[in-house]
């Protein structure tokens, strides 16, 4: 057993957090650099055009996605990264570059930014304005990445509450993290006015840098953004204290605990999404009316939820909806994905994903669904199935369920897949609820890999293909909840709500902003919205209506 | 036209970023050239990233030029912008 030890470092964001670290790498990419002939420089150069304006489209994508957080501050600091864009230096000496040098692109491009930083460096003493850099270095990452062939993915998926650690954290790297996947943040390198830092403490993610980050072993920790220390191997009594001041701290973020309403009256329900028992004294606390999506495969480490056995499922299960105190609770059942536990199964799972595992490897459902039945004794149990694509999967689901007990519980599908979204009328006859993630849905409608830009999907949720999705299960009779990251963006609440939904599940820290919104939004005119919106061929013209 | 004028950086954080952003976006669609000078650097104004090589902290003089035809237009309206500390503290 290893001892408990502290490393001290400066605060940079306050909070408390307690998770795992993910290592982030600032390994660059390797940029080709070759020779070009007269003839294909006008080429290079229409290259770079696009580059600049692909990253002008991420950008004012990400602003309005700011916007909409409230967070001023990250807004001016995207703004001044879109006038970067513009700089003489950045457009016309690149380009006579280019011309002069007679080389790719990216290879020029680097060399005008190595000169600029040396020049920057010799100019400025000053470490207020040397973290300004920062700023050039993370643009110069963007443009570069829309240079490549396939644009890569800015930030890899990480596992639910991850503490970050990298030597540096770019603004982009720190809008671009999923709030519920990255709870803190740890860096060597960073000063308090970095704007990461900056973006940080707008969204409340507590952040110390200045640590030795080779120290960090792959083990629970605690990152204390108060006093700017990471204490790792906690003792039992560390942790202790630690939860008591994080939920201290929680405490006074609550400020909506009001029931989520419209102006002219329209009453909209807003659930929680939970991955884990750490998360249940926040939901209370958030103001929301249950929990909307219980993901069941967070539950127990890693592969050990699959294989958990009747009992310890049921004891878990039966915790989690005592401590709703008769709040409906969802249970997703597992939902093994293409990439996760993957490595735990001797058999190969292509394709086998969700339900489609759940039905090949029916033990595991049917302890599941046992452990579930016997649940509901104590409370408001609903069971939510996964990665639905043919209803013959739900049919084949149901009578699982009514081969185990003959108790009447409330049956959902998850609509994430297109073949669902278009059956979605047949579904909806043979299931009492349905839950649209937006997430898969958007990636399986807009045919991205997962390779795919993360800052892209910022455009995503408002493609015309997703809001005429959305738009055809709301309006089915039904029971309809949004539950993907669409729904914890307040900007876009008002326009789901036009297109008619009526329920909402996101993480429990974004629920008062959400209700917030709610209660200053006019049902008629969110109706308005949504039409005026399902006209517009394009996610561009789509985000210039929200923003006015 | 040139015209030349001394402006004095009135905001507690200095030419930072969201000066500077601001002071790009000004002179966007201006004709007339614009430079600032500052510790013996001279740098083209219209560039963000320039501004920000000065480093220009509270209470510093910066030379500005303006050169074109509507150079005086363009002085005022930077002159004010340093008066207005950026519509900061």
């Amino acid at each position: 057993m290893r001892e408990e030890e502290i490393l001290h470092g400066i605060s940079l964001s306050e909070g408390v957090a307690i998770g795992t670290p993910f290592f982030l790498s600032n390994q660059e990419e390797e940029t080709p650099e070759f020779e070009i002939t007269i003839s294909e420089v006008d080429e290079e150069i229409a290259r770079y055009r696009n580059a600049l304006f692909s990253s002008k489209e991420d950008l004012e994508l990400i602003q309005c996605t700011l916007e909409g957080e409230g967070s001023e501050d990250a807004v001016t600091i995207i703004d001044t990264h879109i006038q970067m864009l513009k700089d003489p230096m950045m457009t016309v000496t690149v380009e006579e570059k280019i011309r002069q040098m007679k080389q790719n692109t990216e290879a020029v491009f680097k060399s005008v930014i190595t000169d600029y930083e040396n020049r920057f460096f010799s100019a400025t003493k000053d470490l207020f304005f040397q973290e300004r850099m920062a700023d050039v270095n993370d643009l110069s990452k963007r443009i570069l990445r829309h240079l490549g062939k396939k644009p890569k993915k800015a930030v890899i998926d990480i596992p639910h509450n991850s503490i970050l650690v990298a030597r540096v954290l770019t603004p982009s790297d720190v809008i671009s993290l999923p709030v519920e996947c990255a709870i803190g943040f740890i860096t060597e390198k960073g000063g308090e006015n970095s704007h990461a830092a900056l973006i940080a403490r707008g969204r409340g993610i507590p952040f110390v840098s200045g640590i030795d980050i080779s120290k960090i072993l792959v083990s629970p920790l605690i990152l204390n953004g108060i006093k700017g220390k990471v204490i790792l191997n906690p003792t039992s009594k560390t942790l202790a204290a630690s939860k008591k001041i994080r939920t201290a701290l929680k405490k006074q973020e609550i400020i909506v605990l009001e029931k989520a309403e419209t102006i002219d009256g329209h009453k909209i329900k807003v659930f929680a999404n939970v991955g884990n028992l750490n998360d249940l004294d926040l939901i209370h606390e958030s103001g929301a009316e249950g929990i909307g999506l219980f993901r069941t495969e967070y539950l127990f480490s890693h592969h050990v939820s699959l294989f958990a056995s009747e009992e310890e499922q049921y004891e878990i299960y039966c915790k989690i909806i005592q401590s709703m105190k008769g709040l409906p609770v969802v249970f997703r059942v597992f939902d093994v994905g293409a990439d996760k536990y993957v490595e735990f199964f001797k058999e190969p799972l292509e394709g086998l994903r969700g339900i489609r595992f759940l039905l090949t490897r029916r033990e595991i459902f049917i302890t599941q669904l046992s452990a579930l039945t016997r649940a509901t004794e104590h409370g408001d149990v609903r069971i939510l199935l996964p990665f639905i694509s043919d209803i013959h999967e739900l049919l084949e689901s149901k009578k699982i369920l009514s081969e185990i007990s003959n108790k009447k519980i409330p049956l959902g599908c998850m609509i994430e897949l297109p073949s669902a979204v278009l059956t979605s009328d047949f579904l909806s006859k043979e299931c009492d609820f349905l839950s649209i993630g937006t997430n898969d849905l958007i990636q399986y409608s807009l045919g991205l890999d997962r390779a795919s830009s993360y800052t892209d999907e910022l455009f995503q949720p408002i493609h015309p293909s997703i809001l005429r999705m959305v738009n055809i299960v709301a309006g089915l009779q039904k029971p309809v909840t949004i539950c993907g990251e669409i729904a914890s963006n307040p900007l876009l609440i008002p326009l789901l709500i036009g297109l008619g939904i009526k329920e909402f599940s996101a993480s429990p820290r974004f629920i008062p902003a959400i209700k917030k919104v709610i209660q200053n939004t006019k049902f008629s005119d969110a109706q308005i919205l949504a039409q005026k919106a399902l006209m517009l061929p394009t996610a561009r013209e789509i985000a210039r209506l929200i923003e006015e | 036209m040139k015209i030349t004028c001394k402006v004095k950086i009135k905001n507690n954080l200095g030419l930072h970023a969201r000066p500077a952003t601001i002071i790009a976006k000004l002179l966007q669609s201006v004709k007339s050239s614009v430079s600032f000078t500052y510790k013996k650097e001279t740098i083209n104004a219209k560039s963000i990233m320039s501004i920000l090589m000065l480093a220009a902290r509270k209470n510093s003089l910066i030379t500005v030029v303006t050169d074109g035809d509507d150079a005086q237009e363009i002085m005022t309206k930077i002159q004010e912008a340093f008066e207005n500390k950026f519509g900061e503290a």
